[in-house]
């Protein structure tokens, strides 16, 4: 195998000859015998020669290599041959020599280093580790040459002097990349027997690592490890040795020096990425990823998960530089807001005159890459605020999802008030559309030529449910999952639970027909272009529909409300003056029922509106207007929508049960209201002869009459007993969880409780 | 024109109850859009006669007939009268003699709060018809009280301060409502505060708890004692020639209370002087009127008195099974 790594691969500067015979299999001549020769200058000559021979890597007279090596296998090559001394050699010159035998074992692995390593698989940074290495072996060669001279013409020169020049020049730095060397391929062979299986430990190993640390598992980054030693990996190692030999002035020097010469290309890509938001990393070096398919095509539709998930952070193999998490998401953050200003057509060359010039002060290295982080900020907002007019674009969101353009839409509201009656599968959405188009002709901004008319599938009180039911994941049992396919089934057994419980949903449920009229079902839907569904993304989206669609369902309870008024106070059949004493108490009490009706609906929709959503959203605006940090913008837009549904009851689903059965009994009521014209007629006689014509033949009875009316009182006594009921239900939720999470429920509560005194 | 509305909302009268043109021809006109707009929201703002200083003589008569003619027609009548709008004037502007324009400029502000949420952005506004089904629980208890807080002239403007729970407190002074009743002695049977300009909800409702303590202000025990609250954050202006000071935040008190009973007993009182005697009927008779028409009109106004007593005494006791 080891060969044919050889073979298939050309290397650029592969050794083109082939390798010397060993002396143990090919020897012609026998060198004289040491033990034949007293003379210590003499054998210190022949040893020297040999050991000459030796520092280049190959055999000597007296100094072979051992019985293992052999040159054809690369393996061995990268290791470095171990020398045999021939025993006879004088114990004070055996000594030095097997100290200066070293420096041919290294010499032999470190030009093979240079033959297998300068390829283009392994990087960019490697090959100019090889590039530096080559150049070492150039000065050593040099050396070599100059104490083969002094051997061959000084006659002074001995095994000592050998030595002791080598030790100054040559032997710390040979053995600093020596050891290198040594790193790289032992991590490379450990590396290239990881599995699948591995990968998985790792990644699980990852999640546990994130949620111990940071409470959450960071999507951001790939915790995948590289085949191969490249790039960072590199400038790890050696920055690690740096780290180790700090004490040490000449190796440090040494060291830092190659360092920084490796490390230049790294430093270029960095600046690329921080400066114009470019990933120039053909051979995955950088510790920043693209992570997508190259025919990856952007669409309005996938563009914000493109952007979350485009570039990742790869654990593996960062220079220590970049071990702290939060300058490895600034690096992450900087070029990709970067890049979403390259992709809108934002010329950034002439931006940033800073550069990272080098990795190994980190201060300056912080500095740098904080301003660039500042700077791609400052820049992205400025596009967000000043090119996009940002601040419009959520005002006209805030106008038509939450409702500021009230006169607008209750106009709407009012011509479409019929559609919204009708059961959502009848319901005509063209007709909604026109109405709307007709409505809102005069507006121009963006927002309303995006807005889209939508009837869900689902109510939107049975949605909210059904999002609160999700059962997380049960993390513990991912954890202790042991490969990819368990986590698989795990998702599915959710998946699995929630369609099951939905079937039994749907089966059981015999809904109300309050519950399916189409104003439970109709929504907004917008799909923002490039690059603001970046903040507002299609979470923000959702959130801003759900509570718009609470605020329509509430805009519609209201209207029913008073529609109902008027029907109770202004018709004239109930404003008749002469119904017997109980007829009127009744309506009275009927009258009194709706007012409490109307006043639960007005004192929750003012919490809602006044303390919920106008407070926050000034609050929200005052904080954009210095935010300093594209993040933040997205966080505090965030902030602002997680509070309003916290706060309005949505997000509790034992309120919002209760809720839903509270509007159903105040629409019900209503309808019930609605109907009880010819009821009322036929209760009094007098009513009935001035209508007689239209009941088409029906007689006045009396005791009919009176089966009437204590139905009507059945009835309304119902309805007021459910309503009261649910009412006390809705404060003592109110209550509960306003003391235990909420509390901006105990507003309401109190307010509820003050207009709404309980008996006890 | 009222056909070429996109989206009409109803009709805003002003006019006045003593005589001339408002009393006659304005109930007329009433009726007339009633007939054709039945189901829109008419408001009235109707200038009451005041108690003390009168521009005609006949006043109780044309009041009356007016009233019970507009009483079925108009959804909500906001009643201001000269004497006490004077009153304020005087005291809160420092205006010696106040004059019509000083009237107009502060009833022409009470009329730009009520409709300040229609013609501003907002997110939770009240169309007109909101402020009858606000107000009114039952069909002929249509006369609510009016107050509006602040009112300082521009030379004190400087040295008040305005907050929230001040001008809230204010608008319940019995000095600042624009018909001369005392509301203390009333019962409240629903309240609109409509606030404007830079108005936190926060301090508002702090302000109406407050209001809501104190003895002075009764409500009445068959209704849910919520005030209705209305902000539009668009502030207030004060027109150039006005007395008024600008100010950044005002709120404007609309509210049901059975104290206004009192203005039409008095009036009442005033029209039964004159008819015992028959004074001035001539005049209305020789016009084609009859006699009957005066008493039918009387007996609807008592009527209404008798409403607004009934409305404050004896509802509790029927409310017996009700549960809260």
């Amino acid at each position: 195998m080891e060969t044919e790594r050889q073979v298939k691969t050309p290397y650029l500067n592969a050794r083109l000859v082939n390798f010397q015979p060993l002396c143990s299999k090919h020897q012609k001549v026998k060198p004289l015998q040491l033990k034949d020769l007293r003379d210590l200058r003499v054998q210190e000559a022949l040893i020297v020669k040999d050991l000459l021979y030796v520092l280049l890597g190959l055999e000597g007279a007296y100094i072979r290599y051992s019985e293992g090596f052999d040159p054809n296998i690369l393996k061995l090559r990268l290791l470095g041959p171990d020398y045999k001394i021939n025993k006879n050699l004088d114990t004070s010159l055996k000594d030095v020599t097997k100290r200066i035998v070293h420096l041919g074992r290294m010499y032999t692995s470190l030009v093979a280093f240079t033959e297998y390593y300068n390829s283009e698989k392994f990087g960019q940074i490697v090959q100019n580790f090889v590039y530096e290495v080559r150049q070492f072996l150039k000065n050593y060669i040099f050396f070599l040459d100059s104490m083969d001279q002094q051997f061959k013409f000084n006659k002074d020169f001995n095994i000592r002097q050998l030595e002791q020049d080598l030790r100054t020049h040559v032997s710390y730095k040979m053995l600093h990349l020596y050891e290198i060397v040594q790193t790289i391929e032992k991590l490379n062979q450990e590396r290239s027997i990881i599995t699948q299986d591995n990968m998985f430990a790792n990644f699980i190993e990852g999640i546990r690592h994130d949620i111990q640390h940071t409470g959450s598992v960071d999507l951001l980054s790939d915790s995948s490890s590289h085949r191969l030693v490249k790039g960072g990996l590199l400038l790890k190692i050696v920055q690690d040795r740096i780290d180790e030999h700090s004490g040490d002035l000449k190796s440090f020097e040494f060291l830092s020096q190659i360092f920084n010469n490796i490390s230049k290309l790294y430093i270029d890509m960095l600046n690329d990425w921080i400066t114009k938001g470019i990933l120039n990393d053909q051979n995955n070096e950088f510790f920043i990823i693209s992570n997508l398919a190259h025919d990856f095509k952007i669409n309005s539709l996938n563009s914000e998960r493109y952007w979350d998930s485009k570039y990742i952070v790869k654990k593996d193999g960062l220079p220590k530089q970049f071990d702290n998490p939060e300058i490895q998401y600034k690096v992450l953050q900087t070029g990709k807001y970067l890049n979403v200003l390259r992709e809108v057509g934002v010329e950034l060359d002439s931006f940033f005159n800073e550069r990272v010039t080098t990795l190994s002060n980190s201060n300056n290295l912080y500095l740098t890459l904080d301003n660039a982080y500042e700077n791609a900020n400052k820049l992205i907002l400025d596009l967000f605020f000043h090119g996009y007019n940002f601040k419009k674009i959520l005002k006209n969101l805030q106008k038509y999802y939450l409702l500021n353009n009230i006169g607008q839409f209750q106009e709407f509201l009012n011509t479409n008030f019929h559609e919204f009656k009708k059961p959502y599968t009848h319901i005509s959405k063209s007709k909604l559309q026109r109405t709307f188009d007709q409505i809102c002709k005069n507006n121009s901004d963006v927002i309303f030529q995006l807005l889209n008319i939508i009837i869900e599938k689902d109510s939107i009180y049975d949605y909210l449910l059904e999002i609160l039911k999700v059962e997380p994941i049960d993390a513990e049992k991912a954890l202790t999952a042991t490969n990819f396919d368990s986590i698989k089934t795990l998702i599915n057994e959710t998946l699995d639970f929630d369609k099951h419980h939905n079937d039994q949903n749907s089966d059981g449920n015999n809904k109300s027909s309050e519950l399916i009229k189409s104003i439970n079902f109709f929504t907004f839907d917008i799909i923002l272009p490039f690059p603001l569904n970046l903040i507002i993304n299609r979470t923000v989206i959702i959130q801003f529909q759900l509570i718009f669609r609470h605020l329509i369902n509430l805009h519609y309870t209201d209207k029913q409300l008073n529609e109902t008024w008027f029907e109770i106070n202004q018709n004239k059949i109930w404003k008749y003056k002469f119904f017997n004493k109980s007829i009127s108490k009744w309506i009275t009490r009927v009258r009194s029922l709706h007012d409490r009706m109307k006043d639960f609906i007005k004192i929750y929709f003012g919490f809602l509106v006044y303390d919920l959503i106008d407070l926050n959203w000034g609050d929200f605006l005052k904080k954009i207007d210095d935010v300093e940090n594209f993040e933040d913008l997205s966080n505090y837009l965030q902030f602002f929508l997680n509070t309003i549904l916290k706060s309005s009851i949505l997000t509790t689903d034992k309120l919002i049960k209760i809720w839903v059965k509270i509007s159903q009994i105040i629409n019900g009521y209503c309808n019930f209201l609605l109907s009880l014209r010819k009821v009322l007629i036929l209760l009094d006689l007098n009513l009935f002869t001035k209508y007689d014509e239209r009941l088409k033949g029906q007689l006045f009875d009396e005791e009919k009459n009176f089966e009437r009316f204590e139905k009507l009182n059945l009835y309304l006594n119902d309805y007021l007993e459910g309503f009261s009921q649910h009412l006390n239900g809705f404060i003592e939720g109110l209550r509960y969880y306003g003391e235990l999470e909420t509390p901006d429920f105990l507003i309401l509560a109190i307010r509820l409780e003050s207009s709404f005194p309980s008996k006890e | 024109m009222s056909d070429q509305c996109d989206g009409l909302q109803g009709f805003l009268f002003t006019h006045s109850l003593g005589g001339g043109t408002g009393s006659g021809f304005g109930a007329l006109l009433l009726e007339q859009l009633s007939l054709e707009y039945g189901k829109k929201a008419k408001l009235e703002f109707a200038v009451y006669p005041a108690p003390q200083n009168s521009t005609s003589v006949v006043e109780p008569y044309n009041t009356v007939l007016t009233t019970h003619t507009t009483l079925e027609h108009a959804d909500c009548t906001f009643m201001i009268d000269n004497e006490a709008t004077y009153d304020i004037c005087r005291r809160n502007l420092d205006i010696q003699r106040p004059n019509f324009a000083n009237l107009n400029n502060m009833i022409a502000q009470v009329v730009s709060s009520v409709t300040a949420s229609l013609r501003f952005d907002g997110s939770l506004n009240v169309d007109l018809n909101e402020f009858q089904t606000n107000l009114v629980p039952y069909p002929r208890i249509h006369f609510p009280l009016v107050g509006y807080a602040p009112v300082v002239s521009n030379s004190r403007s400087s040295h008040e301060s305005n907050s929230v729970s001040e001008i809230t407190n204010s608008c319940f002074e019995p000095g600042n409502q624009m018909v001369k009743c005392d509301p203390r002695v009333g019962k409240y049977m629903a309240t609109c505060l409509l606030y404007r300009g830079d108005v936190v909800t926060r301090d508002v409702q702090n302000a109406v708890a407050q209001v809501k303590t104190k003895k002075t202000v009764q409500l009445v025990d068959w209704i849910p004692t919520g005030f209705k609250i209305g902000i539009c954050y668009q502030p207030p202006t004060a027109p150039p020639t006005s007395d008024l000071a600008s100010v950044s935040r005002a709120v404007c008190m609309l509210s049901n209370t059975t104290a206004i009973a009192e203005a039409w007993r008095r009036i009442d009182r005033k029209f039964d002087l004159m008819y015992s005697k028959r004074a001035f009927v001539h005049w209305y008779v020789g016009e084609g009127m009859e006699e009957g028409e005066f008493t039918e009109a009387r007996e609807d106004l008592a009527a209404l008195e008798r409403d607004y007593e009934e409305i404050g005494y004896d509802q509790v006791e029927q409310e017996g099974e009700e549960e809260y």
